[in-house]
């Protein structure tokens, strides 16, 4: 008897596309071998919430996909004008040079005009406007972070509430590690020195096949 | 929670076009496209492109949408604006590297496409690669519509001129 108990040969088997009954076995093995349909391709990598004021949070295991899904909420810093920034790792050695360029486009709602914001050269990529001592939250997709051969990208989109002004912003926009390399590591810092109060962040990876 | 199931990826090489074929279905209102590769072979940088596929899998390339753009460029001080009421295309975010080095991310959301009596809506984001005069980061966020209301199986991507490699991954969003 062949595998998963065809006789005499077993028919070819790949995502959307299986044939057969099958037992748990089986089911666990082709799962492992990506031929099983298992829909449900946004895949939780790691949750982080806070537990203690940290002037940090990196993601270190980041698994095998090209694409991933960074999702924020109920976070605020401490600090002085308090703006949440992206930075990677490179074989376990976080990039702290300005390495990173961004094009970001910010909006305040008490404002009466958008506020546009880039670089060519930064140690971070922005992901909020400087007043995050309010709570902030948002999405980031990131590009390519396994890729040695491609740059690493990303696009956002954020909202916030200051607490020391009173204001609602929101802001999205793209920003680039500007260099080819493995990504294995993503560092969400701080830039103004303070540490996070409060935090509960997601990592999810786009499965594809 | 809401999530991502794969319907397929697309992987080309040398082509002025590609076209992803019966994606869209009664099963999902709502679609994610999300791609890492886009690369221009031997000419300039240029824009990537989109068409809808009608019921029939025939690309629709009449004056039926409409898109809007905010580009932004990491050495540039001013944003840009593109928006253009009746176009043959779909803008797609992306003005993208010249060479197959730097890469590419965007994800593109799709809307209603097999409804037949509803628009087709899109919204896109992107960061991609400009490398003329050495440049830089590109940002583009961008909405359109086919303003036609009918069934839509399938997407084709394009340039405008000479050929490039694409990938990309098509999910519905459950």
């Amino acid at each position: 008897m062949s595998e998963f108990g065809y006789i005499p040969e077993a028919p070819e088997q790949s995502f959307g596309n299986n044939k057969g009954i099958f037992t748990p076995k089986d089911i666990y093995d082709l799962t492992r071998a990506d031929k099983y349909t298992n829909l449900g391709q946004l895949e939780l990598i790691e949750t982080q919430t806070h537990s203690s004021d940290v002037s940090d949070i990196d993601f270190t295991s980041l698994g095998t996909y090209n694409v991933h899904l960074l999702t924020f909420s109920s976070t605020k810093g401490g600090g002085t004008n308090p703006q949440m920034k992206v930075r990677f790792f490179e074989s376990g050695v976080k990039e702290t040079a300005n390495a990173y360029a961004n094009a970001i486009q910010f909006c305040d709602a008490d404002g009466s005009s958008f506020n546009y914001s880039k670089s060519t050269a930064d140690s971070g990529i922005p992901i909020n406007g400087n007043y995050m001592g309010g709570v902030t939250q948002g999405y980031i997709y990131l590009y390519n972070l396994g890729d040695s051969s491609k740059y690493s990208f990303l696009t956002f989109q954020s909202s916030q509430y200051s607490g020391t002004y009173g204001s609602r912003f929101f802001g999205f926009g793209s920003g680039v590690m500007k260099q080819s390399s493995t990504v294995d590591g993503i560092n969400l810092y701080n830039s103004n020195a303070g540490n996070f109060t409060d935090f509960d962040i997601s990592l999810y990876g786009i499965k594809e096949y | 929670m809401t999530n991502l199931q794969f319907i397929t990826s697309v992987s080309s090489t040398g082509t002025s076009s590609v076209d992803i074929t019966n994606i869209f279905s009664d099963k999902y209102d709502v679609y994610c496209i999300k791609s890492t590769t886009y690369e221009i072979v031997g000419s300039a940088s240029q824009n990537l492109y989109r068409r809808l596929l009608d019921s029939t899998g025939t690309v629709i390339s009449a004056t039926e949408y409409a898109s809007a753009t905010l580009e932004g460029r990491a050495w540039d001080s001013s944003l840009l604006e593109s928006r253009s009421n009746g176009q043959n295309y779909m803008a797609t975010g992306g003005y993208i590297n010249d060479d197959s080095t730097e890469g590419v991310g965007f994800v593109q959301y799709i809307y209603n496409p097999y409804n037949s009596s509803s628009f087709t809506f899109s919204k896109t984001q992107s960061s991609s690669w400009n490398n003329n005069s050495s440049r830089g980061l590109v940002m583009r966020k961008g909405i359109s519509v086919h303003k036609n209301a009918e069934q839509i199986t399938g997407i084709r991507y394009y340039v405008a001129s000479g050929t490039f490699s694409f990938k990309a991954s098509v999910y519905g969003v459950k």
